[in-house]
């Protein structure tokens, strides 16, 4: 009995919650959004039992079609009978255009996820401009000037929104041509803004003198000195050769290539040279006078037996016949040089031009 | 952190445009609103929505311009476009020395596009609105055959053939224009001296 009462004595508690609930999900009239939503419910639901059942593709793809189209009405109505704002702008007809817009666009095969946010904008527009021009049984009338009025604004300021977000897309296009652009700062620029606390991305340049080096090692790592020398006297023409290799093994050969260009400069050091790898930045930048990309090598002279890869000492330079000649009139002393190349890990990044 | 990444995502946002391009419009649109009314003699919100009307219409059309024909120039200044866009300067290519040419050309082509862009688009929205025109169409005279032969001598210029309405657009135009490239200047000049 105590139990009872306890239970009628929460139940009279919770009453007002359960015909919240009630109400909430019973629509007071056939005609009103809630209606909308559980049809589009529904709708989906037997897509579902449709693509179980392996109805034909035209069944279900309709029955989809209909969930989608009563879903964007659904939500649209609820937000408009619900007048929700946001800064003052109505968001039914934004929140279902962007529901349309998603359905439509997913139906074209493909990626169109850039055409279908473009588009946003004037779908959200005619979902406003089109019930204007209808009477509620499907008529088609012409409203009043004031109307007119307002109807031009609307599309012409969708129109302008679309434009923004095209721009934005078109921004992202330049930065997968250019991506070294990424790297830059956009303080002074009057378009665009890169939200601060992103670390900009390394440029491409590092990547070219990665390359760069790697031809190297191979071209002047344990090598006799004499064909040292002799390559650097060549710089010139081998940096022809040098450049080709790199842009053919570059894997991804971007727009961005013919920005960079790839020098090598020997200068003497106490034991040997000192390379300074450049990758120098010919495209636009925030840099008032360019800037270039900086890697240095030490080109070192080692002195080793003169028996050379036999010893088992040396890491042995397998390839080491050519420049036998070279080596020839060493063997006398006992010792031949060769060469020795190492990099350092950074890389600079130096504005203006290298001198 | 999900919110940081999403803007990660997103990249680089054309914010800076959108700021300003909205307080060049308002400007213009204000100052045209001004110039339509005192010359058209119309009421404030009339003036103010063709002003709006036919500003967001010439933005709109030469958001669209430019959209289109930006993947048709030439590889060299389509790149001093994405410099000047990005970095608000240029740089030193091929191009470099014919473009203040271009520049000054693109602001005459772009002053004459937007004022008959201006023109066609009252027309047409007075059109739409069912506005009668607003000035009185002056009825041609019957003139005898000296007088025509005058008439067209001068030019028919005294006579106002030139009507009020294209008078009202091209001072509207024209004062737009120049408050937008005081404004343009006078960012430079801040962000110069910063």
């Amino acid at each position: 009995m105590f139990a009872f009462l306890q239970k009628l004595f929460i139940f009279k508690v919770f009453q007002p919650f359960f015909t919240g609930i009630r109400d909430f999900f019973i629509p007071s009239s056939y005609f009103s959004w809630k209606t909308m939503i559980y049809l589009s419910l529904f709708s989906w639901l037997m897509s579902w039992l449709a693509f179980g059942l392996e109805a034909t593709r035209f069944t279900v793809m309709l029955l989809t079609s209909f969930s989608w189209l009563f879903l964007s009405f659904g939500v649209g109505w609820g937000l408009q009978a619900n007048n929700v704002k946001l800064f003052g702008i109505p968001l039914a007809p934004w929140v279902a255009g962007a529901i349309l817009c998603g359905f439509i666009f997913g139906l074209i095969p493909g990626d169109q996820q850039e055409l279908a946010i473009v588009s946003w904008p004037l779908i959200s527009a005619l979902i406003i401009i089109v019930p204007q021009f209808l009477t509620w049984d499907g008529n088609v009338k012409i409203p009043p000037p004031m109307t007119r009025q307002q109807v031009i604004l609307i599309f012409l300021i969708s129109l302008l929104l679309s434009s923004w977000l095209q721009f934005y897309f078109r921004l992202q296009n330049w930065f997968d041509d250019y991506p070294s652009l990424m790297a830059e700062s956009f303080d002074g620029s009057g378009f665009v803004y890169r939200v601060p606390g992103r670390t900009a991305p390394l440029s491409d340049g590092v990547a070219l003198l990665t390359l760069t080096e790697s031809a190297l090692q191979r071209e002047l790592h344990n090598r006799p000195w004499s064909g040292v020398e002799r390559w650097l006297l060549n710089i010139n023409d081998q940096l022809v050769s040098l450049r080709r290799e790199i842009r053919d093994r570059l894997v991804s050969p971007s727009r961005e290539q013919r920005f960079w260009r790839i020098d090598v400069r020997p200068v003497t050091a106490s034991n040997g040279y000192d390379l300074k790898l450049q990758a120098i930045w010919q495209g636009p930048t925030a840099e008032p006078n360019g800037y270039y990309l900086e890697r240095t090598c030490q080109l070192t002279r080692v002195e080793r037996p003169a028996t050379g890869p036999a010893t088992g000492l040396t890491p042995g330079p397998a390839t080491g016949l050519a420049p036998a000649a070279g080596v020839a009139p060493a063997v006398a002393t006992g010792t031949t040089p060769w060469s020795n190349l190492e990099c350092d890990l950074q890389t600079e990044r130096k504005t203006g031009r290298p001198a | 952190m999900p919110f940081a990444d999403f803007f990660d995502e997103l990249g680089v946002l054309p914010l800076r445009a959108i700021a300003f391009q909205s307080l060049l419009l308002l400007v213009a649109i204000a100052l045209e609103a001004i110039i339509l009314r005192q010359r058209l003699r119309i009421g404030y919100r009339p003036s103010a929505q063709y002003a709006a009307t036919l500003n967001l219409l010439a933005t709109s059309l030469g958001w669209l311009t430019f959209l289109s024909l930006e993947p048709l120039t030439p590889e060299p200044f389509r790149t001093q476009i994405i410099s000047y866009i990005l970095f608000n300067h240029f740089y030193f290519n091929e191009w470099a020395g014919n473009l203040p040419i271009v520049l000054i050309l693109a602001g005459i082509i772009s002053f004459f596009a937007t004022l008959w862009i201006k023109l066609k688009g009252l027309e047409w929205l007075l059109k739409l609105l069912g506005i009668t025109p607003i000035e009185e169409p002056e009825k041609d005279p019957i003139l005898s055959r000296k007088e025509r032969y005058e008439l067209a001598r001068r030019g028919r210029q005294e006579k106002g053939t030139t009507s009020t309405r294209t008078v009202a657009v091209l001072e509207a135009n024209a004062v737009s224009f120049t408050a937008i490239l005081l404004l343009l200047l006078l960012r430079d000049a801040i962000e110069s001296t910063y």
